[in-house]
This record gives structure tokens, sequence and C-alpha cells, in this order.
């Protein structure tokens, strides 16, 4: 049982399939795949992917990191409640040290205010009966986190924890795709679908890909996974197919997690949204339906006299984040944007495209 | 920044900031400015001080005594010192368990007595419920110079090799586990251990050691980069050379932890000529607690300070100095 | 994005699941699943809930079709 999950780290036969698509890609010239997905970009530096077909075919990173794409306004917020509304907040690791303003919930928890780390959602409801205090868990990520922000709040209606409420800062996959496709900003000859949003979701979710004629895959995150999702998208460029496909069919099914949807369409309603470097993406977040008010900390708390300040002068994460730059084409980085130092979220989430350069090319000069 | 963040105390980036700009700038002298484990002073007299704040104070495997005495023998070994006196400062929660506090100490008491160390003076403070959590140890150790070892040494060439006495990671995983921040069913002990008898069993041996650290805070990052720092050289490790723990693997891949930054307290990276790496390995695997010791890297260039990893897949990254906070992670 | 891992499911109890990777089990929540699994089968966990049964036979039928994908290659330019 064992081998079926460990064949898609096998390096024997990882080596192969890089071997044949090495040979493979001979016959194509400057193929631009963008992988969406944060993780993506770091596991194609990990495995030794990311330089190893060019020029025939070159990887750009996409806008598939939740913490990246979170903005200056969602960050002010949620300051503003821990500063104004004395509240603790309850947050996912990857969030702590986002700067916003020179600031970041790692700093403000160092000035004394109360900031609280959880590996899952429903580990809020234990912060939260645990105090008296008003908690606001951050519900950050793609569709992939909705389910676990849902069924806290679902949760808490059941067990009548009345401290508790939601800052919804979760994004649209589909949203962001469509957006850019609109804009005419997929400037791509194929793409790497995230593995485990589909999951959720199923791969139908992005059929919608399909109206801007180019084919696209839905990937894993072995080394095995991202070969095969390369292998199959180099199927369909050669045979001018513009569909989805799914090389990823033992975790994702064509419609996702049933019961996951459910929960999503019920406690969550789709709004437009700022995405960080980005702009405004219509249909772009999901908010809590009207129906969840109580638990939604937007609708709890009065925002008297908030302020916020578009911070991104020296920022270029947008245009990486789309695939228009490089990070190293960013003045920035590298030289006043770094891990310990960063400008922007890029560089400080382990899905930053900024953070996975810094790491993964510096060693090649 | 005007206040002092948590991450200055994490052995990382901003650990060393902190010393370059608080210490260094203070009090800098020539021994001092080594930034070694300890430091030798009056020929062959080597002093070491460290100060342990483990909450909660038991886990897996240990307890802050053992932690204490462990991790001032192995600074002294790394010094090339054998552990000879110690001073000790306590500073205890009102409240604190008497039952708890005779545990510790007793534990401290069997290493002093395994290692002959002598407790020669010391200090005891009570502070006021809730102003400090369970209790602090200081330790300041005394230690000989080993037949007339120096350590660390100043020159490294191209070929020197790496060698990791055993897992990384274990300590960390356990004492996350006792705070509650990670939870598993699973046997996991800290793998906090004295190491001076390995390292006297390589001096006996004729073994050139040019460097020796135990991978403390920061783990293994850190100290291949101040390995790298102090001697302004290149290192390749290979990252299948790397003995892994299957238990602290799984909780990294869960809870998405870089393995490379999480502590240990009974570990030790040391350096060698590489005509002396096979033996220095055969030697190590005679004693329990260093038997899964494997050369994992190399000295590849001089006068370049830098560490690569090149990893299972073929893929090559920089092995940065850590950041800080152990944080889990969702994306 | 985001960390999701296939553990295997050691014993079931109502809405919940005892899994395992490499020597560590946790606690997983299968609410989510429209069947429930099977002891030994794997599940793809994200954040302590299980998104899904994981499809072995798929697993194996793609790396077989790769192989013969490779093997035929080999065989031609061979």
């Amino acid at each position: 049982m064992d081998d079926a999950i460990k064949l898609f780290r096998n390096k024997e036969l990882t080596q192969k399939l890089y071997s044949y698509i090495k040979e493979r890609v001979k016959k194509n010239n400057n193929l631009r795949i963008l992988e969406f997905c944060g993780t993506h970009t770091h596991n194609i530096f990990q495995y030794g992917f990311r330089y190893a077909f060019l020029p025939h075919v070159r990887f750009i990173a996409g806008p598939g990191c939740p913490v990246c794409v979170t903005s200056d306004i969602e960050l002010a917020l949620a300051f503003y409640l821990l500063e104004k509304k004395g509240v603790v907040i309850i947050t996912y690791g990857d969030l702590l040290k986002v700067p916003y303003n020179g600031r970041s919930l790692s700093s403000l928890r160092s000035e004394g205010y109360q900031v609280e780390i959880v590996y899952s959602a429903i580990d809020a409801l234990n912060v939260a009966k645990k105090t008296d205090k008003e908690c606001v868990f951050l519900g950050v990520g793609f569709e992939t986190t909705m389910p676990g922000t849902a069924a806290l709040i679902e949760l808490s209606k059941e067990k009548n924890v009345k401290n508790l409420s939601v800052l919804s800062f979760h994004k649209n996959t589909k949203a962001i795709i469509k957006a850019l496709g609109n804009l005419g900003e997929l400037k791509t000859d194929g793409i790497l679908l995230p593995g485990h949003v589909s999951a959720v979701v199923g791969w139908e979710y992005f059929s919608e890909i399909s109206s801007y004629s180019i084919p696209a895959v839905v990937v894993g995150f072995e080394p095995l996974d991202i070969l095969l999702g390369l292998n199959e998208l180099l199927d369909m460029i050669e045979k001018g197919e513009r569909s989805i496909k799914c090389a990823y069919k033992r975790a994702v099914s064509e419609k996702g997690n049933r019961k996951m949807l459910e929960v999503i369409n019920k406690v969550f309603k789709i709004v437009d949204c700022l995405w960080r470097g980005i702009g405004m993406v219509k249909d772009g977040g999901f908010d809590l339906s009207d129906e969840y008010d109580f638990y939604n900390a937007k609708k709890r708390f009065s925002f008297d006299g908030f302020k916020y300040e578009d911070t991104q002068k020296n920022c270029m994460c947008g245009d990486v984040l789309i695939g228009m730059i490089e990070p190293y084409e960013c003045p920035s980085y590298g030289v006043f944007c770094t891990p310990d130092t960063p400008i922007g979220p890029c560089m400080v989430s382990h899905e930053g495209t900024c953070l996975a350069y810094y790491k993964w090319s510096r060693v090649n000069g | 920044m005007d206040k002092v963040l948590i991450t200055v105390g994490s052995g990382g980036k901003k650990s060393q900031s902190f010393i370059k700009e608080e210490i260094l700038s203070r009090f800098y002298n020539e021994k001092l400015a080594v930034l070694a484990d300890g430091a030798l002073i009056d020929n062959d007299i080597i002093i070491t001080t460290d100060a342990f704040t483990v909450f909660p104070p038991f886990f897996d495997g240990g307890n802050i005594g053992k932690l204490a005495m462990c991790g001032m023998i192995n600074d002294l070994a790394s010094m090339g010192a054998e552990p000879k006196y110690m001073s000790m400062s306590l500073v205890i929660e009102e409240g604190f368990s008497l039952e708890k506090l005779r545990l510790i100490l007793d534990e401290m008491k069997f290493y002093c007595e395994k290692f002959n160390i002598k407790l020669v003076s010391g200090d005891t403070k009570v502070v006021e419920k809730n102003k400090l959590e369970g209790l602090i140890i200081n330790v300041t150790g005394i230690g000989k110079r080993y037949k007339n070892i120096l350590l660390p040494q100043k020159v490294y060439k191209p070929g020197d090799c790496l060698v990791l006495t055993g897992p990384v990671g274990e300590h960390s995983i356990a004492v996350l586990r006792a705070k509650g921040v990670v939870n598993f069913d699973g046997n996991l002990n800290s793998d906090v251990a004295p190491l001076w008898e390995p390292v006297k069993a390589l001096i006996d041996e004729g073994i050139k050691i040019k460097f020796i650290r135990d991978v403390t805070r920061g783990g293994l990052s850190a100290v291949l980069n101040e390995l790298a720092i102090f001697a302004n050289i290149k290192l390749e490790i290979c990252e299948e050379r790397i003995p892994v723990n299957d238990i602290v693997a799984s909780v990294c891949e869960i809870y998405g932890f870089d393995i490379y930054s999480l502590a240990c307290e009974g570990r030790l990276v040391i350096v060698v000529p590489e005509e002396d790496a096979k033996k220095t390995i055969e030697i190590l695997k005679g004693f329990t607690l260093t038997e899964q010791s494997e050369v994992i890297g190399r000295v590849v260039e001089t006068g370049k300070c830098m560490v690569v990893l090149n990893t299972v897949y073929g893929g090559k990254t920089i092995l940065d100095m850590p950041l800080g906070e152990i944080l889990p992670r969702i994306c | 994005m985001c960390l999701a891992i296939p553990m295997k499911v050691i014993s079931i109890c109502d809405d919940f699941c005892t899994v395992e990777l490499r020597g560590i089990k946790k606690t997983c929540y299968i609410g989510f699943l429209d069947e429930k699994p099977k002891e030994g089968e794997y599940l793809l966990v994200h954040a302590g809930m299980a998104i899904k049964i994981i499809n072995e036979q798929e697993a194996k039928d793609i790396v077989d079709e790769l192989m013969l994908l490779i093997d035929g290659e080999l065989k031609n330019s061979g």
C-alpha cells in the first residue's frame, strides 16, 4: 500500500521521466509555463527542475500565494482590532511576519498585544474558550483552507461560543485566473494548476480557462507529479488541445469534495476583493454570508477612525505575482528586500516567489 | 525598533546582529570576538556560560537540569576542554514544586558525578509568582584544554570534511510537543546528551580536529553558517547524507517546519581534514550517542562565505542563517 | 498551495480517525468525506481534515502508463 504513495518520490522513475522530457522539449521553443501555486514554485526549484529545460521551457511563477496577496487593508484591519479594540488575534503562523507599514503581527506581539498561533482553524475555539476577551480568527488562504474556517464558524455557532469572530481574507483562485485572462495577462503557453485547491473544488472548477485558449493541467507536488503534469501539458500544447486535464487523479476528482463545497457555499459569499499588488479583482474574495453576520468581525466591531496606507511604493510584488517580471527585476529584491528585512509578503511567505528565488537561485551567482 | 524581540534569543540572524551591535560593540576583545562556544583564558583554562529557560522544564527525554549540564559539557567539548568545575545560579518562580526542583537538581548531580565536575559556587534567587515561568538555570563551566588542542582552528582547505554526529531536530520537536504546539502519538525523545567522551576519544586518537560546535538554537543551518562566517569558507552539504529521524521528518512535513532550523542538544558538527574523515566516523560510531555520525559535506572553497545544500532531488539551495521563531504553517 | 499530505488510516471512530505517517499518529476529521475510509487506506490530510481518500489504483495506473511511454521510447530510440 505504501508503494503507491512513495512512487511519486521514487528517484529512479523521476530520473527516467526527467530524461524523457529533456529529450522531447528539444523541439519546443521558448515555451512559457505558468505554475500558479507558490508551493509548486518552491518544489520546482527544490527538485532541480527550474532551469533544467531552458531554453525550451521556462517556468513562470504565478499568484498562488494567499499570504502574498493579502492586502494592506486586510492587515490594517487586523492591526486595528489588536490595537484599538484589544482583541486576541488568532492566526496561522504564515501571517505572523507579513509587514505592513513597518510592523507585523510579530512585532505587535512583542509590544504586548495578544497574538496566538494555531495549526488548524478549529484550534481557535480552544483559544477563545480560555479567555473572556474577544477573539478574532484571521481566515487566510484559498479554497483549501475555507472548509476549516467554515467548520470553525459552524462549531462556534453550535457550541454557542460568543467571543469568537472571523476576518475572512480568503481569496478566489478561479477569479484571479479569469481576471488575468480577461486582461490578457495570462501570457503563457500552459498552466500548472494547484493540486490541493483542486482536491477541494474539483478540476472542473477551472474549466473556464479553456476560453482563454490555454491548456492547463492539475498537478500534485512530488517530483514525479510535477514532471507528469509538465509532460501532459507538453502533449496538449503539441496537439493544440485547449482544455483542462488532471495529472493528480489519485487526489483530485472532477467535482471535488462535495461536502466541503457545500459548506463553503453555505458559510461564504463571493465578493469583489483587493489582491495586493494586483488591484481590485471582481469576485476575487470570499466574505461570510449574511446569515453569519454575528461571526463576521467586520460586522461585530465598529472601525471608527480606521485608516490605512498604501505601502506598495518600493514593492513590485504585484508584477512578480502575475509573472510579468522575475524577482531579480525588482530593484528592491535582495538589496532592500530580503527575508530578514522584507518589504513585501512575497519575500516572507514560504510560498512567495521572491523568497523562493532568494533561497534557490542565489547559489548560481 | 526599540524593543528586544523574541527572535534575538533564537540563535539565528537576529541573535547574531544583536551580539554584534549590543555586546561586541561594548565589550570587544579578541577572545570575545571569536564568538565561539567558550573562551580560552590563561593558557589552558576554558570558560563557558549559558542560561537555560526552557518551559515546560520537563519534556520527553530530559529536563532543564539535564539540558544545563549537557549544554555546558558540550560547549566545553567544542573547545576541546575536559569539564572540571562549574558555578550555577538558579532563578526560581515562587511556588515552583520542590519535588520537581529536586528531580532537576538530582539530574544535574548525576552528570557532575559522571564527569567528575565540582560545583564550586552558586546563587539562588526566587522571584514573585508570575514574574517568571518555572525557573531559569545559568551554568558557567570551567574546563581544562585537553592535550593542548586548540579549537576552533583558523585555517581550512577545500576537501575538509564536515561530520554530523546524529539526526537533527529531536530536541526541538520534543519541546514543542511538551509545549502543546505540536501533538502526535509516537515515541520521540529529546536528543539532549553529553558528548565529551566521543570528543576525547577523537583527540586521544590523534584526529586533527579543526572545528567542533554543538548544534543548538538555530539548528544545523545556524552552525554551518557560523562556521562559514568565522572561517570565510564555502561549504557544500549533501542532503542525502544527513541522518534523519523519521518522526521528526514527518512532523516537519505535517507542520511545515524547516528541519535544518530545529534545535538539538546532543549533536555536534565536527570539521576534520579529508584524510582523517574515515577514522573519525569509525571512532564516533563506537559511542551510542554518536553512532549515527556521517560525513555530510565538505569545504569547497576558501575566501567566500556560503553554505550550499545539494537536495535529494538534484536542486541546489543556499542554506541561510535561520531568521528566528519556528512557526507552523498552513500554506 | 497549502500543505496537504497522504496519511494512512489506522482506526476510525465516528467522524474522526487516527492516521499515521512514518511513525507518528494524529487525529483527523473525516466528516467532509462522502464515504467512510477503511483501515489501511490513505487520506489526503490538510490541517487535521481529510479532503479525499487517495485512489491508489489511479496512482498505480498513471505510473504504469508512464513506464509504457518511457520504455516504448527507449525501444524506439535504442
